[in-house]
């Protein structure tokens, strides 16, 4: 037998009570490994937005649109180095239900003006920049839907119509687009405006809301409040934005999710911890006369201490990565089937880093305690408890 | 001669010599209960010899647990000094304390205090996983100390598996597995039938007789303290 051997033995004096403890543990960690890639992806989004860019929206109403002749207007400020505008399509394929991402923008500039995304044959950018009845898709929804370059699309708009009244738009595929980045999304469309715009039967020469790049990212809010002052008092006024600002303003429209999903991980990951370190601790306090009866037979109070922590961190750490592990598996999953953002959920090794020092912290704090008073009873004591 | 020795069975009887192994000098000790306290042993003095088989007895509460806690260093006196071969215990380092005490001491309890999670053969080999030995060597022993107790065939037996007895049998064993010179014994028959008392009391008899171990037995059974060759019949001090 070994000290190893020991811990563990001493751990598994009751059987019950470890498999209740560590199912706690388990289930306390699958919800960390659950919640942990959310979180992440939420703060990705905010992340990818850029500093650099502004946005400018209609200040009644982002659902408002802003007139295509404010573009000019806008390059003509000072620290603006580019202006692009979007307008959202509305889109979906085969079925209403099933919607897709689409934006409708001016293909000449939306390489530059948005970074995220990577064209790398330039043969088939300039041919989607020159056809105006083709569109630009993303490599995911094109893999998704087994769709190449050539290839006629229907796409269904639930906001425009065509001239003829019929809602259902069919362009070209021109070129398929990757991310820039690992982390990039590339499940959407993009549809040029020249030839969205002169078919439309409604809200001709508007846009969305424009892009506008800077070049001096400090001096963002004093460029957005220029902006806003060129349109004051215009039946189309202005509110203008850094993309980062926006992203967390929308994320905070939605109920600030982030912060009740990190508040609801806390109490309940806390209230498992606590159940643990309460059925850890009577644990120990009941071997509280074997532990006297080892000091007796030699064991000093550092290894009492030591074992006590052990068992502790032993048990924090099985349970711990089963709970992650299985966790990995559901985000993984999940993942594989999810669309947009559930597409990006991944347990990675910053998830399994906070993962382990919360198991390490745990433990021993559970331990702590305990293994304070297993050391500092008196023998006699111990031994009295043990009768 | 020691317990390990291969040739265990074949040696011949040592008989205890006069030398003093334990030296206790005015140990004094009270306990607290709430403002009072109570005096368990007032300015005890008590020499043991090497080989010694000895019998503490006396009422409850005179302090014949005390005492044997105080000689073998699972307790501190509030005043006095014990002396157990060339050591002086009560100036030593708590860490010390321990470390003497997992080389020199083996104890048995009247409720053999035996690890339950553990099988009879790991918890007699638990006082040798601080002794720096390798696992052939720890193995040997317990098996050595195991056999010695009549046990080997319950090695794999948990305590709740065996009879009173055994188990205190298996007490023994783990008391003897790091070859102490002072075995300590707190009632080793009281919770026993008269025949399994009979079994443990002959088998102390054997280690003190066959291999020169100190034996201090407290006990309140006269029969007990027969096998002894001293009885110290200790009082209880008055209560300041």
């Amino acid at each position: 037998m070994r000290l190893v051997s020991l811990i563990l033995r001493n751990a598994a004096r009751s059987r019950a009570r470890v498999a209740f403890t560590l199912g706690s543990v388990v289930v306390a960690f699958l919800l960390l490994g659950l919640m942990l890639p959310v979180l992440r992806v939420f703060d990705s989004r905010v992340d990818f937005a850029d500093a650099n860019r502004l946005m400018v929206l209609n200040k009644a109403s982002m659902m408002r649109p802003l007139p295509i002749s404010y573009g000019d207007r806008i390059a003509e400020l000072d620290n603006v180095s580019d202006v692009g505008h979007f307008t959202y399509f509305g889109a979906s394929y085969r079925d209403p239900g099933n919607e897709i991402p689409a934006i409708v923008t001016d293909p000449a500039k939306f390489p530059d003006l948005v970074d995220e995304v990577a064209f790398r044959d330039e043969g088939t950018l300039s041919d989607w920049q020159s056809d105006p009845s083709s569109i630009a898709v993303g490599r995911e929804l094109a893999d998704e839907y087994g769709w190449q370059e050539g290839d006629l699309v229907p796409l269904y708009s639930s906001i425009y119509t065509r001239s003829d009244g019929n809602p259902v738009w069919t362009f070209r595929v021109g070129t398929i687009f990757d991310g820039a980045t690992e982390d990039s999304v590339t499940n959407s469309v993009v549809i040029p405006y020249g030839f969205f715009n002169t078919e439309r039967s409604r809200g001709k020469d508007t846009v969305g809301w424009y892009a506008v790049r800077i070049d001096d990212a400090n001096a963002a809010e004093v460029t957005g409040e220029a902006i806003d002052a060129v349109f004051e008092n215009s039946p189309n006024e202005t509110a203008t934005t850094t993309e980062r600002a926006f992203a967390k303003s929308f994320l905070n429209q939605i109920g600030d999710f982030k912060t009740m999903i990190g508040a609801a991980l806390i109490l309940v990951f806390w209230t498992l911890v606590l159940i643990t370190a309460n059925a850890q601790m009577q644990s120990i306090r009941e071997r509280f006369g074997d532990f006297a009866v080892m000091r007796i037979l030699g064991f000093r109070k550092r290894r009492i201490a030591g074992m006590i922590l052990s068992e502790s961190l032993l048990m924090m750490f099985a349970g711990g990565v089963i709970g992650m592990a299985v966790a990995a598996v559901a985000v993984a999953i999940v993942a594989a089937n999810g669309e947009a953002l559930l597409a990006l959920l991944k347990l990675d090794w910053r998830d399994w880093a906070i993962g382990a020092g919360l198991m390490a912290g745990t433990g021993l704090v559970v331990a702590a305690v305990p293994a304070t008073l297993a050391a500092r009873q008196k023998i006699t004591d111990g031994l009295a408890e043990a009768l | 001669m020691t317990l390990h020795d291969p040739e265990i069975a074949l040696k011949a009887t040592e008989q205890p010599d006069a030398t003093p192994l334990v030296v206790i000098d005015r140990v004094s000790r009270a306990y607290r209960k709430g403002k009072v306290a109570v005096p368990v042993l007032e300015r005890h003095a008590m020499t043991i010899a090497a080989g010694e088989m000895l019998a503490l007895v006396g009422a409850s509460g005179c302090g014949k647990t005390t005492l044997l806690n105080l000689i073998g260093g699972a307790d501190r006196p509030d005043a006095g000094e014990i002396t157990v071969g060339e050591t002086r215990i009560t100036s030593l380092s708590d860490g010390a304390l321990t470390d003497w005490r997992g080389r020199n001491v083996g104890f048995i309890f009247q409720f053999y205090n035996l690890l339950p999670a553990l099988s009879a053969r790991a918890n007699v080999e638990l006082p040798l996983l601080i002794h720096d030995l390798r696992a052939a060597e720890r193995r040997a022993r317990v098996d050595n100390a195991l056999n010695l107790v009549g046990l080997e065939d319950r090695a794999d037996h948990r305590p709740e598996e065996m009879s009173g007895g055994q188990q205190q049998r298996v007490a023994i064993a783990r008391a003897l597995v790091t070859d102490a010179d002072l075995l300590l014994c707190d009632e080793p028959t009281g919770d026993l039938d008269q025949d399994s008392a009979t079994r443990i009391m002959e088998l102390l008899s054997l280690l003190n007789e066959e291999f020169g171990k100190t034996i201090v037995v407290v006990t309140h059974d006269p029969n007990v303290a027969a096998y002894a060759a001293r009885t110290v019949r200790l009082t209880r001090p008055e209560a300041v």
